[in-house]
This record gives C-alpha cells, sequence and structure tokens, in this order.
C-alpha cells in the first residue's frame, strides 16, 4: 500500500498483446474503484472471444470488494466464452487472493517472474 | 509523551477517533496505516493490521449504514481498533468458513480474522461493534 494522502483514485489503460486486450491497473482496488476496472473490462469482451488480462503491477491496495470485482469480471469472461488472467501481483495481493482466500486457480493468477505480458 | 507513558503503564493512548464514510476511507485507511507504523508495528504486519480495520470500515458502509466510528488505541503493547455502525442487525457471529470460490462477498469479515491476532464482534439492535487487536513487537515501548 502506498503513502498518499490525498488518496489514489484507480486508473485503467487498455492496451492489446497476442493473445488479448491488457489491462494495465494503477492505484488501489477498493470498494469505491472496484467498479471502474470491472466496467473497463465488460467492455473489452467484445468480437471473437480472447484472453483478458489484468496486470496488477501498480495495484498496492486490494479489499475484499476489490477481490469481489475480480470475480465478477472472471465471471463475466467466462459468460462471454472468454478466458481471464491476472499478472503481476505484489506479493501481499498474492497473500490475500491465493493464500489466504484461495482464488488463485479461479482467478488464473500467474506465477511471478514468468507473467509479465510483453510491452 | 504522557499519552504514550500512559500506555506504556497499562492505560489507554487513543492513536486515532473518527466518523468515517465512504468519501473518507481512502484517507481514513491511509491515516490508520501512518499510524500503525508509528506504533511500531513493521511494514507487513501494518500492512495486515490495515486490511483488517479496512475491511471493518467497508462492512459498515456497504451494511451498516454507510458510515460508522472509528477508534484506533494503544494499551500496553496491543494496538486495539474498533468500529462502529448504528444500523439494528439480527445478532450473528463471525463467519467461521469461506465460501467457495465463484461467491460473490462473504469473504470481507472471514479475511479479518486471518489478518489481526484477535478480533471480537458484537451486533444487536445497537448496531454492529468489531474489535481487533494486533500485539506490537515485545521492543517497542519497552525502553
Amino acid at each position: 500500500m502506498t503513502e498518499n494522502g490525498t488518496g489514489t483514485p484507480l486508473a485503467v489503460q487498455v492496451s492489446r498483446d497476442s493473445n488479448g486486450p491488457v489491462l494495465q491497473v494503477t492505484g488501489e482496488l477498493d470498494m469505491s474503484s472496484t467498479g471502474t476496472l470491472v466496467e473497463t473490462g465488460r467492455q473489452q469482451l467484445r468480437g471473437p472471444a480472447a484472453l483478458l488480462t489484468v496486470d496488477l503491477s501498480g495495484v498496492g491496495f486490494c479489499d475484499s470488494a476489490g477481490i469481489n470485482g475480480l470475480v465478477q469480471l472472471r465471471k463475466s469472461c467466462a459468460e462471454a466464452g472468454w478466458q481471464f488472467r491476472l499478472v503481476n501481483l505484489n506479493s501481499s495481493l498474492r497473500r490475500v487472493i491465493c493464500d489466504l482466500t484461495g482464488l488463485g486457480e479461479f482467478l488464473n493468477v500467474q506465477p511471478s517472474g514468468t507473467d509479465a505480458p510483453p510491452a | 509523551m504522557t499519552g504514550a507513558g500512559a500506555a506504556r503503564d497499562g492505560g489507554v493512548e487513543v492513536l486515532l477517533h473518527r466518523r468515517f464514510d465512504e468519501a473518507s476511507l481512502r484517507d481514513t485507511r491511509h491515516d490508520v496505516r501512518r499510524q500503525l507504523i508509528s506504533a511500531g508495528l513493521n511494514e507487513d504486519r501494518a500492512d495486515d493490521f490495515t486490511f483488517a480495520i479496512n475491511e471493518g470500515l467497508i462492512n459498515a458502509i456497504m451494511h451498516g449504514g454507510g458510515s460508522g466510528d472509528l477508534a484506533l488505541a494503544r494499551t500496553g503493547r496491543r494496538l486495539i481498533a474498533s468500529v462502529e455502525d448504528r444500523r439494528p442487525t439480527t445478532p450473528f457471529a463471525l463467519p467461521t468458513q469461506l465460501p467457495p470460490p465463484p461467491a460473490l462477498g462473504g469473504r470481507g469479515l472471514w479475511l479479518v480474522s486471518r489478518s489481526c491476532d484477535a478480533v471480537h464482534l458484537e451486533s444487536g439492535r445497537h448496531g454492529l461493534r468489531l474489535v481487533m487487536e494486533i500485539e506490537l513487537p515485545a521492543r517497542v515501548g519497552a525502553d
């Protein structure tokens, strides 16, 4: 979690790699900001089914509402016939999402070190 | 300084006391973490306890009427955070099981118990009160 007295609004930048859209998320994923990620993600699910990548390398904090947002987005992908993956989680996000809540497989969290999508 | 002395002598030193809502959630969380670091928790423990307290805050915002009161205090080697809202509720206990992966929700209060050393919940006609505790490292306050 970053020190920022005025708060960090969530920014979601969309790019593409050879597998499909990549959402580069920056900020804190909490109950106020997670809707931005879910909506931006759902907007990508057009055209032929592909792989939606969510890159959390710029996210230092994620609460249970943020986790719910990721679960929602993963479900939206499945409903649209898309695949979903999470990449570049820092150690505290990995602890909460993989170790504590056991969502690593459901959210298709990629192992660190092998998951950097092409720039 | 008298506050810190009082905490060492078994009294209570209030570190933070404020009303919160969704608009102040992020700032409140940041202020909490600053206080935890300043009280002597290392970064990882401060992150864990901040996570737990944030879950209390968002539970009050989402289910407790949109706002609540947070108090963070130190007594001896313990930090104690209390989150209260005033929406009457049917009494319930902290969840002991995690919902299956596809479930939306139901993880917040379960995660609280995994992110601090002790947690206590009172719920009923008065609303909900969540009290969370974490131990400071032994050396802090041992001067």
